[in-house]
């Protein structure tokens, strides 16, 4: 078995008619069941990454360079072979739990229907253990379970979400901004449910801005500005001693460091430096 | 379920006030006829040969005409909310029999009519809204707002032409098998599928672009499973709440409809009453469906519950 997952080399991303660049020439490797955190600023192309690793890019970006998903490239596959990925093999965690799930169906079934159809269970068994794994994850299956999603809180329908990730057979699962607009107990307690698909055996990449849940999540990290990887390592490593003055400002402008904002001669410095090396794209981040 | 209840309160309570006026407003319509009622009565009741005054003022007496505008009204009024109608001026039945027995006919006309709509127009607007801005779809725009356009009795007219008098398959008119029922129920159902394909179209562009819809498909769902799970009902929402308004254009359109093909329904009875000035008639057949408009919405409304869990419990949504 391969140890690397998902390899990413010299990925970009531009759009179409004016062909700017979004992501420049991005590469990172994902080892198989362990968490990858990238992190970064708003519009630094970190969920561009992620559409593109699933194949939901919008229709106007187009995608250059290689992304090999245990073994073959996935850039330039049609959206049927991308289809056949979807649930099967990767799973994309959507940022807004409420509107991802159906609005007029039980939450119960909305886990159950991928064990039914795509695990092939029986319609009976499929609910009974969509009640389990719903119950796993610290709610009731029984009365939580049969609420429709807007009777459920955000944190509630996110670990439905969750529980649908965990019924898939999907191996490899995205998290886009798992912790967006939680405050602070529940976003350790999705950590915790990010932490709980790792050891279940999936492979996770985390696309977040925050550093508490790189840091909590471990394994590796990239961090990610203006459409480029300026450091990566093990998160320990970047986040206790960052090397690159821009993680370092990051960092510094966390709440838990007083929100010091970013010095402005480091982001200008690197602006001039990709400036000078060709690169068009950081005005989509400043 | 107290919020089935809550809809059946005010639905009931609306179906009063509705009731009172259109009681009120045919009552004034009828009466700001111009023309002499009893003598058109009488002709209605004996013909023109026949008629004379004195035979006139008889009826003037006998229908107590000759009584003050008000105490008629109130009269009216006070007998409408007993659900007693009065009997017909010119064939002397009571209105509710005349009404039941053309109720019947019209109630299968609209349901007929509706069926051949959902057949023509949930298929259609379903793969419009697949391939939204396809060439069958812009297609399909231009053929519908034609439809639309057109009125019953061209439609009618033509599909007499076309089906009954060149090809000769079907009856011109009149309602004795269900082979007589095909063309008038054609007629309004065609109208309102083209209608009603946009509205399915638009619900399904929509519900294809929820944030839900792509989520399902991310589950690893196939594309029909999708659109069955997560698609149909969903877009069925606003289609319903569609249907019910179009109730109000079938029946506008009956009227016409059951005219050309002599079908005897409510419509066909309130064209003749009012030619034959049968007062108690057009009263009780207005009364009727006004009511009617109260009922449609009623279940429209349930049917949404029904199917929107978020109507169930209103003070839950966010």
């Amino acid at each position: 078995m391969n140890e690397i997952l998902l390899n990413i080399n010299n990925l970009s991303i531009s759009s179409m008619p004016e062909h700017k660049t979004l992501v420049g020439s991005v590469s990172f490797s994902v080892r198989r069941g362990e968490p990858f955190t990238l992190i970064g600023e708003t519009g630094c192309g970190k969920t561009l990454i992620a559409q593109a690793l699933t194949g939901v890019l919008a229709k106007d970006l187009s995608a250059t360079g290689s992304i090999e998903f245990d073994g073959p490239n996935l850039v330039g596959l049609s959206g049927k072979e991308r289809r056949k990925l979807w649930g099967r093999r990767m799973f994309l965690l959507p940022q807004e739990p409420r509107l991802a799930l159906n609005p007029t169906m039980r939450v119960i079934k909305q886990v159950s229907e991928v064990l039914r159809y795509l695990r092939g269970q029986q319609p009976k068994n499929a609910l009974k253990n969509a009640g389990t794994l719903i119950s796993d994850l610290g709610m009731s299956s029984s009365r939580d379970g049969r609420h429709y999603p807007f009777r459920l809180s955000g944190g509630m329908n996110q670990r439905i979400l969750l529980a649908i990730a965990l019924a898939t057979p999907a191996e490899f699962i995205v998290a886009d901004e798992p912790t967006k607009g939680l405050d602070a107990d529940l976003r350790d307690s999705a950590v915790r449910l990010l932490q709980n698909l790792v050891e279940q055996g999936k492979t996770l990449l985390c696309i977040t801005h925050d550093l508490a849940v790189a840091r909590d999540l471990g394994g590796n990290i990239a961090v990610m500005y203006g459409g480029y990887i300026v450091e990566s390592g093990p998160a320990e490593k970047v986040l206790d001693s960052p090397v690159h003055p821009y993680t370092q400002g990051l960092i510094k402008a966390s709440p838990e460091n007083g929100m010091e904002p970013i010095p402005e001669h480091v982001l200008s410095s690197m602006k001039t430096a990709w400036n000078s090396s060709g690169s068009r794209q950081m005005e989509a981040c400043l | 379920m107290g919020e089935i209840a809550r809809i059946l309160r005010t639905h009931l309570f609306h179906g009063v006030a509705v009731g009172l006026v259109v009681a009120s407003l045919s009552f004034v319509v009828v009466n700001l006829t111009r023309g002499d009622t009893a003598l058109e009565i009488a002709i209605a009741r004996h013909g023109t040969a026949l008629t004379n005054e004195a035979l006139v003022e008889q009826i003037r007496i006998e229908e107590k005409l000759d009584q003050s505008l008000w105490i008629q009204y109130t009269r009216w009024i006070g007998h409408a909310f007993t659900f007693d109608l009065g009997r017909s001026l010119v064939s002397k039945e009571k209105v509710a029999d005349l009404l039941w027995y053309h109720f019947r006919h019209t109630l299968v006309l609209s349901v007929a009519a509706m069926l051949i709509s959902l057949v023509i127009a949930l298929p259609w607007g379903i793969f419009c809204g697949i391939f939204p801005g396809g060439s069958f779809d812009n297609i399909s725009g231009l053929v519908s707002s034609a439809l639309v356009a057109v009125p019953h009795f061209v439609t009618g007219i033509l599909l007499i032409l076309a089906l009954s008098i060149k090809l000769q398959w079907l009856p011109v008119a009149g309602f004795f098998t269900s082979r007589h029922l095909i063309l008038p129920a054609a007629t309004l159902g065609i109208g309102l599928a083209a209608f009603s394909s946009r509205v399915v179209a638009t619900a399904i562009v929509d519900v294809r672009g929820a944030l839900f819809y792509q989520f399902a498909r991310m589950k690893g769902l196939a594309e029909a499973r999708v659109l069955l799970g997560h698609g149909i009902k969903n877009a069925s929402i606003p289609v319903i709440t569609f249907i019910g308004l179009q109730t109000a254009h079938l029946l506008d359109g009956v009227v016409v409809v059951e005219t050309l093909f002599a079908w005897p329904g409510i419509g066909k009875l309130i064209l003749d009453s009012i030619l034959a000035r049968d007062i108690p008639v057009v009263q009780g057949a207005g009364l009727l469906i006004g009511l009617m408009y109260v009922a449609v919405n009623a279940s429209v409304d349930l049917i949404c519950i029904v199917l929107d869990p978020c109507r169930r419990d209103p003070e839950a949504i966010r």
